[in-house]
């Protein structure tokens, strides 16, 4: 199929595709009962009755994580166009690719060491 | 065979060509889209349904006993009281929760899951959109669950959801990246990104988990995904005895039902790029037909991650991040390298090169996480919240 | 007509993203509203058939700057307060001033500007490929050092932080 006809398929598929998650949940609702009681609206704790901030205060570990998903994923993306034309850009091209690779992972090096990836 | 064979295609092409006699042309590309989106969405529907049976079978079976058995012959109607069941709940939502976010998050987790299912080849000409960036979609959209499950646990006001909604989060990113880097590996090896020309790819060139590094590349990817779906051994963030429930705590009736099927299906279409990617997709035996072959393979996979769940003991949340970046990071790296040599040496140095890296590689990255866990071993805190 | 169609659908998607994004009162729905302009942006590379970037956008975008950037404000935040935002009347006249003059630029730039109005041929990821080792070598291998710089400055500051 031409690449117009597939970007299509693609655009009727996602409206479908949320029009089957909505309607079980519009069903629900119609047949479901409704009786909210203040025990039942609360958060789930255990069966005790809630302390503290819900939001709490989280750890700079996960501001990391998304950090150095960011930094290789963007590498990796690079990488896929030069994997597309790998066999025609023979050695030169590997060779320039594991140069990039190759700071990379002196980046991955440091992370570790900085012991930025290790959930301490 | 011939008919089993286009059984599908040729329906499609029927209908078609009835339809092309008094539709006009621009009508005929949103029909011919709508058939085969619907026919994929039944297909994902009636999929999850009986997978949560097959899953709840193969547990019991493992466990040395019948899984369910009472509704229905072999408890195949199940599945159908299940739904019903989430059907009528009564939908809780807590108080102080944003309303919005509640009713938006389940049908955001599933949407981009059910979206997977239209770039994996079934059969012969059987691919929803065969995209010229097909893998790529994949996991792009794979990569869309990210924030979506922050989503849910924030629409849910509670310390438990925040918490596993984050944590969730954190270990779809960190194991999005072996799983990018592992598919790199075979978009090299092949020369394309759409999955459909990777599978034709695999007629040529023999399927990819007979080399070193489709062997590893395969193992990565399906550990990676396996995590990205929060699948045990990696379902920490969902644990009912750390979080109750995690992110889809405060979540009833049919809410939770799209977040297990978001769960369920990202696993299987995942079962399904590895197949696609590493064990040739559709390609099999004359006498099958290729959309079967293509179910076997999937379906294979899948019981591996069954058995996965039935025989592991699930993986600590500070485990589970150093097995992604001490681990399966770098191994992806060594899976890319190693499927470059194949390429440029002749098999046999190839071949030694191969086992060297990638064996050395892992030992001596398994060494270092060995260590690490190690060091860290006594107490710590390890809920996430200071 | 699909392009024109597709092209209608993406902006719309856009601006909705982006009228929620700065008009919603609590900051995570900002984000929510953030995430559905960036999707409408890969939308509208999607129209200009750069299905390449498309999806890259949809990867690094939604994927992952979506979630850095809530990450980054729970834990900037104190009490939940932080968490509500709102617009400051005093400031709605400037506002809509440069809002005015800002438009009325760019809609000038885009409009007298020699681009075609046609979606342009498809850009093929082989081409992308082969201009990255050929052409552009010397920014690729760049942009891999700009990558080690950025890991290395926000690892140093979230040292700090940590400790």
């Amino acid at each position: 199929m031409s690449i117009t006809d597939s970007f299509v398929a693609v655009g009727v598929y996602a409206v479908l595709a949320l029009l089957m998650a909505i309607t079980p949940l519009v069903l629900a609702r119609l047949v479901a009962p409704h009786n909210p009681g203040t025990e039942k609206n609360r958060a789930y704790e255990c069966g005790v009755v809630e302390t503290g901030d819900p939001w709490g205060q989280l750890r700079v570990q996960f501001y990391l994580y998304a950090l150095a998903f960011l930094v290789f994923d963007v590498e990796a993306l690079f990488l896929y166009p030069w994997a597309v034309v790998f066999k025609d850009a023979g050695l030169a091209g590997l060779i320039e690719v594991v140069v990039f690779i190759g700071l990379l992972v002196l980046a991955w090096l440091y992370a570790v060491r900085m012991r930025a990836l290790t959930w301490e | 065979m011939g008919v089993i064979e286009g059984l599908f295609t040729g329906g499609k092409e029927f209908v078609m060509q009835v339809a092309a006699a008094w539709l006009p042309a621009p009508l005929l590309v949103l029909l011919s889209a709508a058939l085969s989106a619907v026919a994929l969405l039944a297909f994902a529907a009636v999929t999850f349904m009986y997978l949560t049976w097959l899953e709840r079978k193969v547990a019991g079976r493992f466990q040395d006993r019948y899984g369910p058995n009472r509704v229905g012959p072999f408890g195949l109607l199940q599945p159908i009281a299940d739904g019903l069941k989430f059907v009528m709940k009564e939908d809780i939502i807590p108080v102080g929760a944003d309303r919005v976010v509640h009713e938006l998050a389940p049908v955001l987790a599933v949407t981009p899951v059910l979206m997977l299912f239209l770039v994996l080849p079934f059969g012969r000409g059987m691919t929803g959109a065969d995209l010229n960036v097909g893998v790529l979609f994949f996991l792009g959209v794979s990569a869309v669950q990210s924030p979506v499950v922050i989503a849910a646990g924030m629409g849910a006001r509670s310390k438990y959801s925040v918490l596993g909604s984050m944590r969730a989060a954190a270990q779809i990113l960190s194991y999005e990246i072996p799983m990018v880097l592992a598919v790199l590996s075979v978009v090299m090896a092949a020369g394309t990104m759409s999955t459909n020309s990777i599978v034709e790819a695999q007629a040529r060139d023999g399927w990819y988990v007979l080399t070193p590094w489709g062997a590893f590349g395969m193992l990565v990817f399906l550990l990676a995904a396996t995590a990205e779906s929060n699948r045990h051994p990696f379902d920490m963030a969902e644990a009912e005895s750390e979080l109750v429930a995690g992110f889809h705590t405060e979540y009833s009736g049919f809410k939770f039902g799209l977040f297990q099927m978001a769960e369920f299906l990202g696993g299987f279409a995942s079962c399904g790029l590895a197949a696609t990617l590493f064990l040739g997709g559709w390609l099999g035996p004359a006498f099958l037909p290729t959309w079967g072959v293509f179910m076997i393979k999937t379906y294979a996979l899948f019981f591996v991650l069954m058995w996965f769940r039935a025989t592991l003991p699930r993986f600590r949340i500070d485990q589970l991040m150093a097995f992604a970046w001490l681990l399966l990071f770098p191994l992806s790296l060594l899976v890319i390298l190693s499927s470059a040599l194949w390429h440029f040496l002749a098999l046999a140095p190839a071949l030694v090169a191969s086992l060297v890296l990638l064996g050395g590689g892992y030992w001596v990255l398994s060494g270092v996480l060995w260590r690490e866990f190690e060091r860290s071993s006594g107490p710590r805190d390890v809920t996430g919240v200071r | 007509m699909f392009a024109d169609l597709g092209f209608v659908l993406a902006a719309i998607v856009t601006l909705a993203g982006g009228v929620i994004a700065v008009g919603a009162r609590n900051l995570y729905r900002s984000v929510l509203g953030l995430m559905l302009s960036l999707t409408g942006v890969a939308g509208l590379f999607l129209v200009q058939r750069a299905e390449f970037l498309a999806v890259v956008q949809v990867l690094v975008f939604v994927g992952g700057v979506s979630v850095l950037i809530v990450f980054a404000l729970i834990l900037v935040e104190r009490e939940g307060a932080a968490m509500e935002t709102g617009v400051n009347p005093g400031l709605v006249p400037v506002a809509a001033i440069v809002a005015v003059i800002l438009s009325g630029s760019v809609i000038y730039a885009v409009v007298r500007s020699p681009l075609g109005a046609a979606p342009p041929a498809a850009v093929q990821s082989r081409d992308i490929g082969e201009a990255l080792l050929n052409r552009y070598l010397v920014p690729f291998e760049a942009v891999s050092l700009l990558l080690l710089a950025a890991l290395v400055g926000a690892l140093l500051i979230a040292r700090e932080k940590r400790n």
